[in-house]
């Protein structure tokens, strides 16, 4: 199939159980382009069509190291995830997912049938949490004091041992909200699981990028299934209220379940 | 309390039957400001999922390009400029190490 460089391609959110596309025409998706839906053979891929120089190899390599550029694409992506979920039964995407044409779209429904049929049976119904846990020193007891602080030598001592000794007290500080929070992890774990289909881990988040005080020991994901979704929100709100000092427990969600729509790939027959 | 104490816990999704109709809680949920829940949605947490997770399929213009790895790349790279001046806050390693997957 030919297409120029001013071609429409097809930008994909998510692929879903056939439902009624009217709720879609009001939303804009990336870019500020308009959403459609591409049914094919009890399918339903939600798509925006976007210019082909948007979403190209070269423009794609020179956007992704634009964190303003990839923030608008991600919460766009999301909102239009998100507006589908209470609609169908559907799995989201990875970012950008691009066809050149609507015709590459069915295509692609028909090649990849097995893997959406699959996650669409199992992601049906499930909503995903977020859960993170943080050890942050900081916040137990008195402030730190700055190790270079030449006030706090007790009567006798020498500046330099009165400095060596308040840093001892701030490694074993550390080292003691460390502890806390491994335990932590295991007691949230293990009571969420309870009502969890599954768990996923993501990689601990960089509190540069995130700007959350304290130290990020637990980033991950839970599969719940609605009806089980208000005990695990009243037991994941328990163990954020009872959470030890030096130690903060955060909820978020529901999202679509992103962090468990791939992970069936394994079982599929290359 | 729960429905499945005693449950075999599973690391991977089992696929159980679902009914195929949607529930109203969901909608409920999803649409309504419930109490327990956080929809403050960080550009962090949006980028763990919206990149590393959901359905990889190929498309025409992805396959070299959407490689989580180069994504990885230039989120460490914004990392690691805000990064540079202050040192590790740990000497010894991290006592978590452990639990943090790389």
């Amino acid at each position: 199939m030919s297409v120029d460089e001013g071609a429409l391609a097809r930008y994909v959110y998510a692929v879903a159980r056939p439902f009624d596309p009217a709720p879609l025409a009001g939303l804009t998706g990336v870019g500020g382009h308009p959403v459609e839906a591409v049914a094919h053979r009890g399918l339903l891929a939600v798509v925006s069509p976007v210019p082909l120089r948007e979403f190209d190899e070269a423009a794609l390599k020179a956007k992704l190291e634009d964190l303003g550029w990839l923030e608008r694409v991600a919460r766009a992506h999301h909102a239009v995830v998100d507006a589908v979920m209470p609609l169908a039964a559907a799995v989201p995407l990875r970012l950008a997912t691009v066809y050149r044409g609507e015709e590459r779209v069915r295509a692609a429904l028909d090649e990849d049938r097995a893997v959406f049929e699959r996650a669409l049976d199992r992601l049906s119904g499930r909503l995903e949490f977020g859960v993170k846990i943080y050890a942050d020193p900081g916040s137990r007891g008195e402030p730190e004091p700055a190790p270079a602080a030449p006030a706090g030598a007790e009567p006798g001592e020498s500046p330099g041992r009165a400095y060596l000794r308040r840093r001892r007290e701030q490694r074993r500080r550390r080292d003691d909200s460390w502890q806390v929070a491994a335990a932590l992890v295991e007691r949230v774990d293990a009571a969420l699981r309870e009502w969890a289909d599954a768990m996923a881990r993501h990689r601990p988040q960089d509190a540069a990028l995130s700007k959350a005080p304290g130290e990020n020991v637990l980033n991950a994901a839970y599969l719940v299934a609605e009806d089980d979704a208000e005990g695990f929100l009243r037991t994941a709100a328990r163990l954020r209220d009872e959470a030890p000092e030096g130690t903060r427990v955060e909820v978020s969600g529901p999202w679509a379940p992103y962090s468990f729509a791939g992970l069936d790939r394994a079982g599929e027959p290359a | 309390m729960s429905r499945a104490a005693g449950r075999e816990r599973p690391d991977l999704p089992l696929p159980l039957p679902r009914a195929p109709e949607r529930p109203e809680s969901l909608a409920r949920m999803l649409d309504e400001d419930h109490p327990l829940v956080n929809r403050e949605l960080s550009l962090v947490d949006l980028l763990d999922r919206v990149l590393a997770k959901g359905v990889v399929i190929t498309g025409d213009l992805t396959v070299s390009i959407a490689d989580v790895d180069l994504v990885r790349i230039s989120l460490r790279a914004l990392v690691s400029s805000v990064n540079e001046n202050v040192p590790s806050p740990w000497e010894h390693g991290h006592p978590l190490s452990g639990w943090i997957r790389e």
